[in-house]
């Protein structure tokens, strides 16, 4: 009850700076609700995961391919933007600091993961771990969809992670080079090498299940 | 450009991430050339062969849970007692005297401990020798070897506005001037001023015995003014200044 007053004078601040002129473009919807969660309304804050729980979990997913870690990924990544919410101004790009945080915890996650195996192209294609395609009588199509994903999950696994985090931020999740760059907290030529490379290697890696596969 | 170069750019090529004048190339290039152009296609079906990777669909109650958990963590730690309020159910009055009582023993100890130890310096400085009038003429070979220093009266500077000015042993045979090395002396306290024009000038303190008193002689910084104190041998703070 409390909290929700002091939300709504903050609102009314807003409201207020609105009607002067002096911040048009800071009114947005998840402004308004950052600024209430940063006076402690935990209901804001509950509506600001709502907004935003099925980007960072699917993207959580497509760095980690594993639902059991996008979850333990998606509630960290939560967690740390609760503790910083108040550091934050909610004019700025709410958006990008999330995705930033989640690739940070996403990023954690995989590195304690992958410590002690990483998975590689080479070892895949050695250790003759690609997945089998489905055979001529599997015909239905859910089947083969499933099996492709499954490639593809696989084939991101292969990658190292900072390979895998630009071609998914920039390929899956949509965002510009530059957009990855400031997310991934590295300059734009590094991350076009990135992608570049992480390109290469989802091709070769097409390629050489196709040819498994054979025609057809 | 040759193939090799051309290769290298086309995974930037298919998603136009590449310059003007180096996509203009590319595209020149793969106009001309077959086999560029057949690996660049195999790029774009690589691309949306990736792009076709969809996400497994999360139901309402993951979601829920995923909150549940998040506010609950949320809860637990703003209700968790920070390192203050810990210390709080103790605070009370008699807990605050107690703990101003100890403070305050605690820093008159410490002032004490920091004189005593101003003193005690005092006493462990007093290592230069300075030979009586007597002396110096029976052997002024040993005299002319003292280095200046050890001539010097000392100085300790306790503060930078007070320094205690003290003489050092004096060492004679004479048995009633020994008598003054279990005591030394501490005759000057002044300001650094007054002491600047001793340093230079009065460390020719004469310590001569007489049938009754003692005599001690001081030359200042000026030439005509000389302190001479008298005081009984058996109290020797009782003198008088001529």
């Amino acid at each position: 009850m409390h909290g929700e007053t002091r939300a709504d004078l903050m609102d009314f601040a807003l409201v207020a700076d609105k009607l002067s002129g002096q911040s048009d473009e800071k009114i947005t919807p998840v402004a308004r609700l950052i600024t209430r969660a940063q006076s402690g309304d935990l209901t804001a804050f509950d509506q600001l995961m709502i907004n935003h729980q099925q980007k960072v979990i699917t993207l959580a997913w497509r760095l980690l391919g594993n639902p059991d870690d996008a979850r333990d990924a998606a509630q960290e990544t939560f967690l740390r933007v609760y503790k910083h919410l108040k550091n934050v101004d909610p004019a700025r790009d709410f958006s990008g600091w999330l995705y930033r945080i989640a690739v940070n915890v996403c990023r954690d996650i995989a590195r304690k993961r992958l410590r002690g195996h990483q998975i590689s192209l080479e070892a895949e294609i050695e250790a003759g771990k690609l997945i089998e395609p489905a055979g001529p009588h599997n015909t239905e199509r859910v089947a083969i969809h499933a099996e492709e994903q499954a490639i593809i999950a696989r084939a991101l696994a292969t990658l190292p992670v900072k390979e895998r985090m630009a071609i998914v931020l920039r390929d899956l999740e949509g965002l510009s080079t530059e957009e990855v760059a400031r997310i991934l907290g590295s300059s734009p030529v590094t991350v076009r090498s990135q992608i570049s490379s992480a390109r290469s290697k989802i091709r070769a890696y097409r390629e050489r299940w196709l040819k498994k596969r054979g025609p057809g | 450009m040759s193939c090799t170069q051309i290769e290298k750019l086309i995974p930037l090529y298919i998603s136009g991430d590449l310059p003007p004048h180096a996509e203009h190339a590319v595209c020149d290039h793969l106009a001309s050339c077959e086999r560029c152009a057949r690996i660049a296609g195999e790029f774009e079906e690589s691309q949306d062969w990736l792009r076709s990777f969809t996400t497994p669909h999360f139901d309402q109650p993951v979601f829920d849970k995923l909150r549940d958990t998040v506010r609950r963590e949320i809860t637990r730690v703003q209700s968790r007692p920070s390192l203050f309020e810990l210390f709080t159910p103790l605070w009370n009055i008699r807990f605050a005297l107690v703990s101003a009582s100890a403070l305050l023993l605690l820093v008159a100890g410490l002032i004490f401990y920091l004189n005593h130890q101003t003193v005690s310096s005092i006493d462990l400085v007093h290592e230069g020798k300075i030979e009586s009038s007597q002396n110096k003429t029976e052997n002024p070979t040993r005299n002319s070897q003292m280095s200046g220093e050890q001539q010097k009266t000392n100085v300790i500077r306790s503060s930078p506005r007070r320094i205690i000015y003290t003489l050092p042993y004096v060492s004679t045979p004479d048995p009633k001037t020994i008598a003054l090395k279990s005591n030394p002396l501490e005759l000057w306290l002044v300001t650094g001023e007054a002491v600047n024009s001793l340093i230079d000038e009065s460390q020719t303190a004469e310590v001569d015995s007489m049938q009754e008193m003692m005599r001690f002689e001081f030359q200042t910084a000026d030439p005509n003014i000389r302190i001479i104190w008298l005081t009984p041998k058996e109290s020797k703070h009782n003198g008088e200044t001529r």
